[in-house]
């Protein structure tokens, strides 16, 4: 373990040096260590950002227009299947990971995390999970293509490579829950003398919030796809009506985890948007300790409005009023957090260097995305909204704008912090604004495609949608193009930069974070930093 | 000071491009495609209309308020322009305030939308009833009071133009993927109950002028109602994924006025009386064959392809298959019945049996299959009635 | 207080490692319990 300090050399085993091992194999197949860990965790995400990516390019390209001029619509599904997948579970979550394993030790004083053997595993079943998921694209029986929802009985359809994929989300769901339980397991025991829970940075409250619902719902959608397994290979009939099994009951039981999942991937988003915007207003967070009652509002919340994907099955009356009366109850807490961001920048010294621009566009898009949620809780005009594109623009503007603007937010940030270098700030800003206008470009129409009456998840269209579809593609490219920016600004600050980054990084940043080096030394903490008014980060003053 | 101007360009030049972009899509004088939701043509989909648009107007308001109070800021709380930093950290006030009001602002919300949805899912006395069932991919209804029964399916026209690099453009094809072979024909001005179920994976049955969609689940029958106010064409398609051709299960609802209604529905019963004498006779072998070439066209060539040849790996060849030239009885349980955990569908109940009967006998004598057998009507009503 | 501690050290590490085991029973609980309310209610 790397909370060894200097007084204990005899465990000889343990890393306690201050330098990276020097062997490729032994710095990052082998390591321990956090920094190490989340660099594996971001790069991964990266990769998968842009293979989950390609195929959002695969599906834009045949949607371009009416009729089918690329793919047989059976790989369409594998696709848009795929795509869900691999960006919800690829690339959202484990850059979210990234950044905890980052960010957490460094933000409450410790040396490393608490667990740092179970760190290297979870991460490392990753590639090995998501390689499983990907050959089944090469399978006999092809890729999974009943969405990733994979409601039976169309998924039970799938050929034998079907197994794949259940195994493939088993295993993401052990590295989940391992990431989780260390994650929990740092925060509460190993936070610097003095750093009280209410003084925690936020991101560090949110990824608390997020890790707990985590363990609470990875082992439901373990369930559930286990049920799945045995289902399709054992002659079991869970959710085979013929055999006296409900396929409705997988719907629930898939939602269940699967509500709480979408606020897997934002609630870290609010966290870094809370640690950017009052840097860069030079003033402190508004309502610290009411943006940890929200967040954890949202988290008990998400657990009682599962059925309100499901308005169409054939609910009680009064199970649909209740799922839309909770659902409803969740802009109450979300609109808290939207008005303390904004009450933040309110009378502040603002400047908007790239992650302010990336944070400020999440609140903007995000906030379409969720007054969207909003039109959806509705149930009775629910009963059109759902499965059409209105639903597609919905969660993507929850997920793109929101949650990867907010990882592409948090990377500006601390990048410097990580690397030791400047980025380019104009290519930074660049890839801000295209991305920005692109992503509208893309998503907004699809709220048209969906009034409209165009159903999700078809590769091919009537042509009274063709234009919209169009304009929509046209976004995609764009959007899909402008993110090679990103890596190029990236590479560029990691290799070739000579701007040297001082430890502060920002004029207005606070927090433990930037008491230390640009880049920090390889364990973070070795001695518990003190905790002052100058090294809190943006908490309640009150407390 | 530069810096600054280049921002104030950028911004100004996304919220000019946003904006010019969404008000040309909803100025009165665009006529490209539709960009709103449907009033429909029954009460339902009006109620859903106008919630849809009161929603959307809260929504606005709000989006406008808070962004308002956000770029003033962003313009006027600037770093480049001296302005300090305030350091005031909470405001009790201001957070009970905006914790309240968007409570109340639900509540408001809340109740036109319950009164809503009990309107709509609250079925009153109905006149008659359709039983509507999805099966892959395709649309299986039955006029439960007059015995009527029919499937309809994707029309000949978009099905050829939907194939991968078919070359057809799609905007010659009438009502592209949007037409069936048989509409579903209905009385305006009736209330109707609708049963709705699927014989495979879970469907979603949606025609956006009646307001609703309603999933169609295997061994479970879901209910749903509407009274159609005006007669006309109303196209819809299936909402739930439902497999590779998902895209291609379009719904169409003809809706005559009653008395038009009604001399349809005499037409169908013949037809449907017709069809029994047809089961009872002897057919020839060439009629089979015709009538087995159309059946075959329309619901067997979209798996297993209209040469015959499959989809490998999911759908199998019947061309030299072991099952189109082997023993008779087992092909016809095969097509009867189905086969659990594939895309094939029990037939016995969809098709009547001199369709069955036809798609046999074509099946065993096409695409180079040479059995030579003659399958008659009467041998499937034989082997169904046990 | 110090981290230094050796105790301290002790003392935290062993708290992690029971905080660990405990959330990791959790889960397997939630999962046992999803997987046996599907059995028995068949």
């Amino acid at each position: 373990m790397s909370i060894e300090t200097t007084h204990s050399h005899d465990e000889s085993h343990d890393d306690h040096h201050d330098h990276a091992p020097s062997g490729f194999l032994d710095r990052w197949l082998f390591t321990t260590n956090h920094k190490d860990i989340g660099t594996l965790y971001l790069v991964f995400s990266l990769l998968m950002f842009f293979i989950g990516g390609s195929m959002a390019m695969i599906i834009r390209a045949e949607l371009f227009m009416p009729g089918l001029q690329l793919v047989e619509p059976d790989f369409f599904n594998q696709m848009t299947t795929m795509h869900a997948l691999i960006m919800v579970f690829g690339a959202v979550m484990p850059a979210w990971v990234g950044f905890a394993n980052w960010m957490i030790p460094m933000m409450i004083g410790a040396p490393d995390m608490a667990l740092p053997r179970m760190n290297n595993w979870s991460f490392w079943i990753l590639p090995f999970a998501f390689t499983m998921l990907l050959s089944t694209l090469f399978m006999d029986s092809g890729g999974p293509a009943a969405g990733w929802t994979l409601y039976p009985p169309l998924s039970l359809q799938g050929g034998q490579s079907f197994a794949f994929v259940v195994f493939a989300v088993h295993m993401m769901g052990i590295s989940s829950i391992m990431g989780s339980i260390n994650v929990i397991a740092t925060i509460l025991n190993m936070r610097a003398p003095g750093m009280t829970l209410l003084k925690m940075p936020l991101f560090v409250w949110t990824w608390l919030i997020t890790a707990f619902l985590l363990i609470a719902v990875m082992p439901v959608l373990a369930g559930a796809v286990t049920m799945l397994l045995t289902d399709h290979f054992f002659g079991t009939s869970f959710f085979n009506a013929a055999g006296g099994g409900d396929p409705v009951m997988f719907q629930h039981i898939f939602w269940f985890f699967g509500h709480p999942e979408v606020y897997i991937m934002i609630l870290p988003a609010f966290g870094v948007v809370s640690e950017i915007i009052p840097t860069f207003a030079r003033k402190p967070l508004f309502g610290y300790t009411a943006m940890v009652y929200a967040t954890a509002s949202i988290a008990f919340l998400s657990f009682i409005v599962w059925a309100h994907h499901m308005f169409t099955v054939g609910m009680p009356l009064t199970g649909e009023l209740f799922f839309m009366y909770a659902t409803m109850l969740i802009a109450v807490p979300t609109g808290v957090k939207v008005f303390n961001w904004v009450s933040t920048m309110w009378r502040g010294s603002m400047t908007f260097e790239t992650p302010m621009l990336f944070a400020i566009g999440f609140v903007v898009l995000f906030t379409i995305g969720g007054l969207s949620g909003l039109m959806l809780a509705i149930a009775a005009v629910d009963l059109q909204y759902h499965d059409t594109y209105f639903v597609v623009a919905h969660f993507h503007y929850v997920l793109v704008p929101g949650a990867v603007f907010a990882l592409m937010a948090g990377t500006y940030y601390w990048l410097p912090k990580w690397t030791g270098h400047m980025y380019s700030e104009k290519w930074g800003k660049i890839h801000f604004w295209v991305s920005t206008i692109s992503v509208n470009i893309l998503f907004f129409p699809q709220h048209y495609l969906g009034l409209a009456g165009m159903p999700r998840r078809i590769p091919d269209y009537s042509t009274q949608f063709a234009d919209f579809n169009m304009i929509s593609s046209i976004g995609g490219f764009i959007f899909g193009a402008s993110q090679l920016i990103f890596v190029g600004v990236i590479v560029h600050c990691v290799y070739k930069s000579r701007k040297a980054a001082t430890a502060q990084v920002w004029e207005g940043a606070r927090g433990l974070e930037w008491t230390l080096s640009s880049p920090p030394p390889y364990h973070s903490f070795n001695t518990p930093p003190p905790i002052n008014a100058s090294t809190v980060a943006h908490a309640d003053e009150a407390h | 000071m530069k810096k600054q101007n280049t921002f104030i360009v950028a911004t100004a030049v996304t919220a000019a491009v946003i904006a010019a972009f969404w008000l040309l899509l909803a100025a009165p004088g665009y006529t490209g495609n539709e960009i709103n939701m449907t009033r429909g043509v029954t009460a339902q989909s009006m109620i859903s209309y106008k919630l849809h648009m009161i929603i959307l107007w809260i929504c606005v308001v709000i989006g406008v308020i808070v962004f308002s109070a956000m770029f003033y800021s962003i313009v006027a709380h600037r770093k480049s322009k001296g302005y300090e930093a305030s350091q005031f950290t909470h405001s009790t006030k201001a957070e009970i305030v905006w914790t309240i009001i968007p409570v109340l602002i639900l509540i408001v919300m809340a109740v036109p939308a319950t009164t809503a949805l009990v309107h709509m899912e609250v079925a009153p006395e109905t006149e008659m009833t359709v039983k509507i069932t999805g099966f892959q991919w395709r649309w299986k209804y039955q006029y439960m009071e007059d015995e009527i029964s029919f499937i309809s399916s994707l029309h000949l026209d978009s099905n050829a133009a939907r194939r991968l690099a078919s070359g057809t453009n799609p905007e010659s094809v009438e009502n592209y993927l949007l037409e069936v072979d048989n509409p579903l024909v209905l009385p305006a001005n009736t209330k109707i109950k609708f049963l709705i179920t699927a014989d495979d994976v879970i469907h979603s049955w949606w025609v956006p002028a009646l307001g609703w969609k309603r999933d169609a689940v295997p061994g479970f029958i879901n209910e749903a109602w509407t009274e159609i106010l005006e007669p006309g064409v109303f196209r819809g398609q299936c909402a739930e994924l439902c497999g590779k051709d998902h895209g291609f299960m379009p719904i169409v609802l003809n809706v005559l006025p009653k008395d038009e209604y009604q001399a349809w529905a005499e037409q169908q019963r013949e037809r449907m009386a017709h069809q029994d004498e047809e089961t009872r006779r002897l057919w020839t072998r060439d009629e089979l064959m015709a009538t087995g070439e159309n059946v075959y066209a329309a619901q067997c060539a979209t798996c297993h392809q209209a040469d015959g040849q499959g989809l490998a790996p999911a759908f199998p060849a019947l061309a030299g298959s072991a099952v189109t030239q082997g023993p008779v009885e087992d092909h016809i349980q095969v097509v009867l019945n189905g086969r659990e955990g594939t895309a094939m569908q029990a037939w016995g109940n969809m098709l009547s049996d001199s369709d069955i009967a036809a798609a046999l006998t074509y099946t065993r004598n096409a695409f180079g299959n040479e059995t030579g057998d003659v399958v008659q009507p009467q041998t499937i009503t034989r082997i169904k009635n046990g | 207080m110090s981290l230094n501690s050796r105790e301290d050290l002790a003392n935290r590490r062993s708290r992690a490692v029971k905080t660990a085991w405990l959330l990791g029973l959790i889960a397997a609980g939630i999962f046992v319990a999803f997987v046996l309310s599907g059995v028995l209610g068949h």
